[in-house]
């Protein structure tokens, strides 16, 4: 039996295993950082246990971090650059010339992988680089002979071809191309809206058994393979792939067998039940009993909950209508709605809670069988009930390291009680109860919404903002006393819900009344009430998003002085002639490079206002949704900028300059205490990222995010990353804007550069690298 | 211990350069395959219907439509209709100026002189396809094939075929300007309706 679930809390035998203290865990960075908002530290000594723990990156990690980035990406970007270079079907190269170009590219790149050794760094990105060549490779046959293939015979090829691949590789890294080529090939092969067009369901059963089949093998493979072949124990790729599976037979199930009506043939609808319900029980058992895997239970019980959300809300619909008065349908559906979202939200967290207290205690009663002999001196002088043996002696480590340079203060217990561990949750239970109080809330400003039409019929204007003032502001209230008397799952996310319909409802007003005036002020005025709502309940979620809409409203505010009169009086297709003016790019410059200012400044000082109980609840959302902020501006100037406004594309230049000048004020604020010899380099190299955010904004904008990822250890932060340089990358394949030569030279110099820069990172390092590498050592 | 982990490295690069050799020596025996297919085939040609979008991977394409795909189509559900075989070839029959129009699903029967097999493709979505249905090219040459009326179909004894160009109403061969200027490659189409009946 393995445990990987996220929170390995355990307990010694014998001690008693209540659900109050199983819940200890080995020192974490979150749970570091929540000792330092109490003020169990001050912030050098949160800084000293984050370097300790390795949640902060030192010389030695930062090297290897931009070894792998570097390398990565670069070469992610090589093949991307040779791919919009076959995209481009250049007349002027013959498909010979073509066909040897690409050959030589994947035998050499598997010969330096066979070269350079298997296990090495490089021979995985040789084999990775080879194996997404051969994409090309078929896809230049594809254009040549066009023989009416079709293209999921490319992609059943290429994956074929990548699998030994893979195999000889062993790397769980290079399973994730291969699993979402085999994804892209049974999605073009199966043909989904032909088949539904046919009414033809059997292709959808097909996909989700085939990924059911993908899933079982990995399990299998760790299972039985697990001891010998290290790579099989990631669990990042099972999980990935479980959360599609997962969402995808939820999606079917909601739309065919909930939603569906009478069309959807009832052969159909039992092979999907039976086999939702087979996949789910299965999934359960093997997760809950064989290998512990608390984000597995969460897919699994979140399918019959969004599925029982779906049935409770299609009853609501049936039986409100069939009474027959429209208001009653309004008032009843979105507030059941919420209510029920709630309720089995609140019932979810629990469940899963439980399970998780009941894993931690059977994994840390084997662990004990094995670790007790070996670890017993420790746990006689470093006493802890309720603590495992790993944990105790990981608590022990730092206290004394910490108390070594003089941070551990001498009235803090250790390991710290129980009850502060009580609130560290991973990080999956605490995205569902912010979602899910989110949604609810939503339903809870429809409902107050349909109230307020009601109630203000034939009230005059002025009155009627005044009086949605009074009922915004009292909801805000009323969440903050709430959620201050009950500390509960439920009574938060109530809370919550109901401090979100108060601040859409004074935001709302605030901008009803400045409309008069001028769109700008009203979009001043809506973010007045965002930050009058953030002021008046404390709650992080609710706080990251008012301060999300804040910002939002401040830029649509900008966009609409900057050019709303024009976009306003004239026809779409006169935008393209819209005069470029210098305060148009002075303003985008001086916005963007405010934000990320903030952001960059304010993870170097994530410690510093971490241990401040003042600092800390309004700096953390601020961050926050400034950081989610710019990607989604990106994302937006991209899809929109070829189509509605023009100079959406040099917003997005500058954007992408303002991250690259953010990343090289990073480099020089961490690497401020080297050496010239050694710091001059990396500030060349960072510096590169300045003019490379113009051509491609939306990779300055990745590196600078992936730095700040590791800077403050977070590998949520990373994974989104990742997500958006992949979406971003789409985009600009399918953009028109630039012809695919411009973007496969670009795509190609920036690959070339970044491996040139990693090749020069696995060298030898400087001495003055070494010595600040053994000072932290 | 350390045998055994050298001897299992050497499997797992045994797997790679067996993967390489399988794949160069596959691709290069299908590039042979259809070289010999675009010099030795016979130049067929197909009016068709089209319209361009992207492609994944692909790049920019023109998708097209033929117009004997209706007479086809028709064909072969009426032969569903009646629970007959279905043949994996239909007879075409060629004009003077080699353009092609469907005569009827091959039943065996001796070829006229004008006659031809070609082998259409059944796709997943369960529609018949008789010729290749796109025609890529190089980004941003849209407008030179918007003239484009026939496909340019090399065809084999046996039905298979390959789809080398497009052409405008009088036949001539609709190339890019970089393409034009290697007049003398082998790969060049033929360019006129008596050159290509003196091919033929």
């Amino acid at each position: 039996m393995r445990n990987t679930s996220d929170s390995p809390s355990d307990t010694a035998p014998g001690a008693p295993c209540s659900p109050e203290n199983v819940l200890l865990s080995p020192p974490s960075a979150a749970l570091l950082r929540r000792m330092a908002r109490q003020g169990d530290f001050s912030s050098a000594a949160l800084n000293t246990a984050l370097r300790y723990l390795r949640a902060r990156p030192d010389a030695a990690i930062w090297r290897q971090f931009w070894t792998r980035i570097l390398l990565v990406g670069g070469m992610l970007s090589l093949v991307a650059g040779v791919l919009f270079f076959i995209a481009w079907n250049w007349n002027g190269l013959s498909h010979f010339s073509k066909f040897a170009l690409l050959q030589s590219a994947v035998a050499l790149s598997l010969g330096a992988a066979l070269y350079k050794g298997l296990d090495s760094l490089t021979g995985t990105l040789g084999l990775l680089t080879g194996g997404l060549l051969i994409g090309p490779l078929f896809a230049v046959y594809g254009q040549t002979y066009q023989s009416g293939a079709e293209v999921w015979e490319l992609f059943r090829a290429w994956g074929i071809f990548f699998l030994p691949l893979a195999l000889a590789g062993r790397r769980a890294a290079l399973f994730l191309p291969l699993w979402l080529i085999g994804n892209i090939w049974s999605a073009l092969y199966l043909d989904f809206g032909a088949a539904l067009e046919r009414e033809s369901f059997f292709p959808l059963l097909t996909f989700q058994c085939g990924q059911v089949l993908c899933l079982v093998l990995w399990e299998a493979a760790f299972t039985w393979k697990g001891a010998t072949q290290p790579w099989l124990a990631a669990r990042w790729l099972p999980r990935l792939a479980a959360l599609f599976i997962v969402g995808c037979m939820t999606l079917i199930s909601l739309v065919f067998l909930i939603f569906g009506g009478s069309d959807v043939p009832s052969d159909f609808i039992r092979a999907q039940t039976l086999l939702h319900t087979l996949a789910l029980i299965a999934g359960w058992f093997w997760y809950r009993k064989k290998t512990h895997d608390l984000f597995m239970l969460t897919c699994i019980l979140g399918s019959p909950y969004l599925l029982l959300l779906g049935i409770m809300t299609r009853r609501f619909i049936s039986s409100f209508d069939s009474i027959g008065n429209i208001w009653v349908l309004l008032f009843g559906v979105p507030l059941f709605s919420g209510l029920i979202i709630i309720g089995l939200t609140t019932v979810l967290v629990r469940v899963l809670r439980r399970c998780q207290q009941q894993m931690t205690l059977e994994h840390a009663a084997r662990e004990m069988t094995e670790q007790t002999s070996a670890l017993s001196g420790k746990i006689e002088a470093f006493p802890a009930p309720g603590l495992s043996v790993s944990a105790a002696a990981r608590w022990k480590a730092l206290r004394d390291t910490m108390r070594n340079l003089g941070h551990w203060p001498e009235a803090l217990p250790c390991p710290p009680p129980a009850a502060q561990q009580d609130k560290t949750m991973p990080w999956f239970l605490l995205l569902i109860q912010g979602v899910s109080g989110w949604v609810a809330a939503w339903c809870f400003s429809c409902f107050a919404g349909v109230f307020l039409m009601i109630w203000l019929e034939g009230v005059s204007e002025a009155s009627m903002q005044s009086q949605l003032f009074l009922i915004g502001v009292t909801c805000l209230l009323a969440a903050r006393a709430i959620s201050s008397e009950r500390d509960t799952p439920f009574f938060t996310q109530f809370s919550f819900a109901i401090a979100l319909s108060g601040a859409t409802i004074l935001s709302l007003d605030f901008a009803w009344a400045a409309s008069s005036f001028s769109n700008t002020a009203a979009g001043l005025a809506a973010a007045a009430g965002m930050a009058v709502s953030f002021a008046l309940f404390r709650h992080p979620v609710f706080r990251t998003l008012t301060a999300f809409a804040f910002f939002l409203c401040l830029a649509g505010s900008m966009e609409n002085t900057l050019y709303g009169d024009f976009f306003f009086r004239n026809r779409l297709d006169d935008l393209e002639q819209m005069p470029l003016d210098t305060f148009y790019i002075l303003a985008h410059g001086v916005s963007w490079c405010a934000a990320v200012c903030f952001l960059v400044m304010g993870v170097l000082w994530e410690t510093r206002w971490n241990a401040s109980r003042r600092l800390s609840p309004l700096a953390a959302p601020a961050l926050y949704a400034v950081g989610a902020l710019l990607p989604c501006l990106l994302l937006l100037c991209d899809f929109s900028g070829r189509h509605l406004f023009f100079h959406i594309g040099y917003a997005a230049k500058i954007l992408g300059v303002c991250a690259g000048a953010g990343l090289f004020c990073l480099a020089f604020q961490l690497a401020s205490r080297l050496k010239v010899r050694t710091v001059a380099p990396i500030l060349c190299a960072a510096a590169l990222s300045i003019p490379a955010g113009w051509f491609l904004p939306g990779l300055s904008l990745a590196l600078l995010y992936f730095a700040l990822a590791r800077e403050v250890g977070s590998r949520g932060i990373f994974a989104l990353t990742a997500c958006f340089l992949l979406v971003n990358l789409g985009d600009y394949y399918y953009s028109l804007a630039l012809p695919f030569p411009d973007k496969s030279l670009l795509l190609a110099t920036c690959g070339l550069v970044l491996l040139f820069l990693g090749v020069l990172l696995t060298r030898k390092p400087p001495a003055a690298l070494l010595l600040t590498e053994t000072a932290h050592a | 211990m350390r045998n055994v982990i050298r001897a299992r490295l050497a499997r797992r690069s045994a797997l790679v350069v067996l993967t390489l050799t399988l794949l160069l020596a596959g691709f290069n025996f299908s590039v042979w395959k259809m070289e010999r297919l675009r010099e030795d085939g016979e130049s067929v040609f197909l009016e068709l219907a089209p319209r361009d979008p992207r492609a994944l991977m692909l790049g920019d394409y023109m998708r097209l439509n033929y117009r004997l795909a209706a007479s086809v189509e028709a064909a072969y559900e009426a032969a569903l209709r009646k629970s007959e075989n279905i043949p994996e070839t239909l007879v075409i029959s060629l004009n003077a100026r080699q353009i092609a129009s469907f005569v009827r699903l091959d039943n065996g029967q001796t070829l006229a002189e004008n006659e031809r097999r070609l082998k259409p493709r059944r796709l997943n979505s369960g529609a018949m396809q008789v010729a290749p249905g796109a025609f890529f090219f190089q980004e941003g040459h849209a407008q030179i094939y918007e003239e484009a009326r026939y496909g340019e179909l090399k065809l084999s004894p046996q039905g298979d075929c390959l789809l080398v160009g497009l052409r405008d109403e009088n036949l001539k061969l609709l190339e890019s300007p970089a393409s034009s200027s290697k007049a003398d490659s082998a790969d060049t189409p033929l360019s006129t309706p008596e050159e290509i009946q003196k091919e033929s």
